[in-house]
């Protein structure tokens, strides 16, 4: 019952108030009654301003950008908008932040789990702060909600608003050096030249050759042909597909759900989306299949083939949601999702390491008609090396040495 | 800051006042207690040791102090007991001197204690409202005791400590909030400007209390030269207030005859018309009531400049933000004084109602979508929002976790029943409840 009244009340002593206006009914005191009226006007002060403190007040907030790299600084911006007549005399804020988020300059001593301001908004009036936040790591996360308190005028009772919100802000991981080591598909979709190829492209004329035996009667250069006296064939240039498929494994230990190189996951994560970025800026269409989950859906995303900034975005932003554990082997996710591949796509498999299973995996899908490039960060066993080797698979170990230093040239 | 300055001067002042209307209020009992023969004069009693409270304790901040010495404490407790034994008492025997002694002594010591309360919690404001509630309880007392205590101040007294204590609660609470830390709240222990200003102030209230004899014989001599002068120039000034009232007693009157009937016992002779004698010697019956308007006059606007002072004080420009953070201002449209007053009554949330199981099926699928709107609010996003749709809510439930996919099938058949106007068969049915169970299992 205390309980009930202390919080209809606050710490406001209505008992007291209520026997001093008994005392000043029965004994007519001017003192008491004085003090009885005085009790009364600020009873009444503290209940009218105490329940207004919350009305009629806005709080809104935006958060910008909504995507950056690892290491930059967001603007919370938080618009608090008193409408009512009155002013209010404090007012605390404060918006809760995940871990990975964390004001710029933290005052020794406090914790970032929120940042809070404490203001008096005037009667209508607009109060907007902003609020530097610096995302030290890439990842997804949601900042909110926010908490907003206020009293009344003589400060014996306090409300409380929690506001529902969640912006979510996506950090791109901090670009590393890395070579764009990328091979031709052998997709039969001519798109650039190449050296070797399925698909000569009659666009791309090379030159020409004397006439061998079964060469189409429509590619004879019939002008050359008049002109030397014998039969001559057009040559084309061949011609390939651009696009590559990246297949990230966040696994680094058999057992996918214990992760053990929780930086090598980064490492990879880094890297893959440097290689994503290189693969859209020349031209390539770009896909990405990964075993890891979405940190805050839970859940595994995957981007089909596609070619453009959205595309870009799109994968950018899977890798920057994804978090430090898989959802399943690599081996099992690149398998069960090899039919969905475009056929003759490149595959770019870029892991913490290589285990046999996951190298196994690779070969398969090489012989499944994909051009597979295994990108490590760990040097596989002899074995593995030799195994991929002798199935055509293209390995490169990544050098924590090059893929750290800054300004590396991009070499094709 | 000049802002926290004069707060903070204000919140001491208004401190000192409390603890001083307290001990004035109690050492005025004690005095009665112990065969005193005069009461102590409170006014007077209460500026001195409104001075002497701010004294010490602006000399305990300076000094960056505050635990109690042997030399204060001595200096202190010889002095209430010196002035304690000054007061005139009734042929006091050796029990009533003892009791003096004792109980100023007791009296000086709580005046070193609540100082160095006033000295160390400068601005906190469970004190401010702890020192206002215990100068009011005093007052209240100390009123209801019956003996040589002298009441008639205690009204201007209460009124002050409830005007001052308001003005400092509000201060207080805003300066708490508004603070980073409590050590910002509690000030620094060394002396500064408002240090000073709490200095001067109580040794010109000290002042005013010994002069406070004086000052009273030099007020009463001229208002038995002006008081007649004044009281003339009042009368006719509130001349209308008394035809005012005498008007609305006249309509209450008028009324009560109008509405009420009366026996014919009641019924009285028709008033004569007044002649110009009769009206003066009517004013001079109502004047007691005139004076008692006036004093109603001054209570409200007691009342009312405490307010302006409040609403002035709570124009707080303050901000407390950390290193980086950015604040602006801006003037924007609201709302009128009567729309906010709208606010103390709120609409009062309108009762969900679960569906009622009919038994049939229809009524069942019904009440499987309450358990899962149910399981939303109490593990998930939340309720349906009255303009989403289920299938929208679900979208909304499906984008926080995977576990509410599960709950499709039981969604697609509560729309085909609530809007499409099918029935369930047993068939959707069983489907829905599997559905409802596996995201129960989830959550």
């Amino acid at each position: 019952m205390l309980t009930v009244w202390r919080a209809r009340f606050g710490e406001f002593p209505w008992v007291e108030v209520l026997v001093v206006l008994a005392l000043a009914l029965f004994t007519r005191s001017p003192a008491i009654i004085v003090i009885a009226a005085a009790g009364l006007v600020a009873w009444g002060i503290v209940e009218v301003t105490g329940r207004l403190a919350l009305v009629a007040l806005e709080v809104e907030a935006t958060l910008e950008p909504r995507r950056l790299v690892a290491g930059e600084t967001a603007t919370l911006t938080v618009r608090v908008t008193n409408r009512k007549p009155l002013p209010i005399p404090w007012m605390d804020l404060s918006v809760e932040l995940p871990d990975g988020i964390a004001p710029p300059r933290l005052p020794h001593g406090m914790p970032a789990t929120s940042v809070s301001a404490s203001f008096a908004p005037r009667a209508r009036e607009r109060v907007t702060l902003r609020f530097p936040l610096e995302v030290a790591r890439r990842g997804a996360y949601v900042v909110g909600p926010m908490r907003v308190r206020a009293g009344d005028w003589l400060g014996f009772m306090q409300e409380e608003r929690r506001v529902a919100v969640a912006l979510e802000i996506v950090a791109h991981p901090a670009p590393v050096g890395v070579r764009d080591r990328h091979l031709a598909s052998l997709r039969p979709v001519a798109e650039t030249a190449t050296r070797r190829g399925l698909v000569p492209d009659p666009l791309r004329f090379r030159g020409v050759r004397e006439y061998r035996g079964g060469d189409p009667v429509k590619e004879i250069h019939w002008k050359t042909t008049a002109r030397l006296g014998a039969l001559h064939t057009k040559v084309y240039e061949p011609a390939t597909s651009l696009d590559a498929v990246f297949l990230v494994n966040v696994a680094s230990y058999d057992q996918y759900w214990v992760q053990v190189d929780p930086d090598g996951a980064e490492l990879v994560i880094a890297a893959s989306a440097e290689l994503v970025r290189l693969a859209a800026e020349a031209g390539r269409q770009v896909g990405l299949i990964t075993n890891g989950l979405d940190n805050l859906t839970h859940e595994r995303p995957r981007s089909a083939l596609s070619r453009g900034p959205r595309a870009l975005t799109r994968c950018l932003d899977i890798l920057a949601r994804l978090g430090p554990y898989a959802g399943a082997a690599p081996e099992t996710v690149f398998l069960k999702e090899r039919g969905r591949m475009p056929s003759g796509a490149t595959l770019i498999a870029v892991t913490p390491n290589l285990r046999p299973r996951l190298a196994a995996a690779l070969v398969v899908l090489r012989r499944s008609g994909h051009r597979v490039l295994a990108i490590a960060k760990d040097a596989p066993e002899r074995r593995v090396t030799s195994h991929l080797h002798a199935a055509d698979v293209t390995l490169v170990v990544l050098d924590p040495a090059i893929t750290t230093a800054e300004g590396l040239p991009r070499a094709v | 800051m000049r802002s926290d300055r004069r707060t903070a001067i204000l919140i001491v002042t208004s401190r000192a006042l409390s603890e001083a209307v307290a001990l004035a209020a109690l050492a005025g009992i004690l005095h009665a207690i112990v065969l005193g023969r005069d009461p102590i004069p409170m006014i007077a009693t209460t500026l001195a040791l409104f001075g002497i409270t701010l004294v010490l304790a602006a000399l305990l901040r300076e000094r960056g102090t505050t635990r109690q010495s042997v030399g204060l404490v001595a200096v202190v407790l010889l002095a209430w007991v010196a002035w304690g034994m000054a007061q005139p008492a009734r042929s006091p025997d050796g029990v009533a001197t003892i009791a003096r002694l004792i109980g100023f002594g007791i009296l000086g010591e709580v005046h070193l204690w609540r100082a160095l309360g006033v000295a160390r919690g400068l601005q906190r404001w469970r004190e401010v409202r702890n020192d206002a509630l215990f100068a009011l309880a005093a007052v209240v007392v100390a009123s209801l005791f019956q003996g040589p205590v002298d009441r008639d101040a205690f009204t201007v007294l209460g009124l002050a400590v409830a005007c001052s204590g308001a003005v400092a609660l509000s201060l207080a609470r805003s300066q708490e909030e508004l603070a980073l830390s409590t050590a910002q709240v509690r000030g620094r222990q060394t002396g500064g400007s408002a240090t000073g200003t709490a200095f001067a102030l109580g040794i010109l209230a000290f002042a005013l209390a010994l002069a406070l004899p004086s000052l009273e014989a030099l007020v009463a001599a001229t208002g038995r030269i002006l008081g007649p002068l004044v009281s003339d120039v009042l009368f006719v000034i509130l001349l209308p207030l008394g035809y005012l009232a005498a008007y609305l007693v006249n309509v209450v009157v008028w009324i009560r005859e109008r509405f009420i009937r009366r026996t014919p016992e009641e019924q009285t002779e028709p008033v004569q018309p007044f002649t110009p004698q009769d009206d003066t010697e009517r004013m001079r019956q109502i004047q007691p009531y005139v004076y008692g308007t006036l004093e109603l006059i001054v209570a409200a606007v007691v009342v009312i400049v405490a307010l302006l002072l409040i609403a002035r004080l709570v124009q707080e420009r303050r901000a407390r933000l950390t290193e980086g953070v950015t604040l602006e201002r801006e003037t924007v449209d609201g709302i009128g004084f009567r729309a906010t007053l709208r606010g103390l009554f709120p609409r009062g949330a309108v009762p969900r109602r679960a569906p009622r199981d009919d038994g049939t099926p229809a009524g069942a699928l019904r009440r499987l979508y309450w358990r899962l709107l149910e399981i939303a609010e109490r593990d998930g996003p939340g309720w349906r929002a009255p303009a989403e749709t289920p299938a929208e809510h679900e979208a909304r439930l499906a984008a926080s976790a995977t576990r509410w996919r599960e709950a499709g099938p039981l969604v697609r058949a509560f729309e085909a029943l609530r809007y499409g106007e099918r029935d369930p068969d047993p068939a959707t049915l069983a489907t829905a409840r599997d559905a409802l169970r596996r995201v129960e299992v989830a959550s």
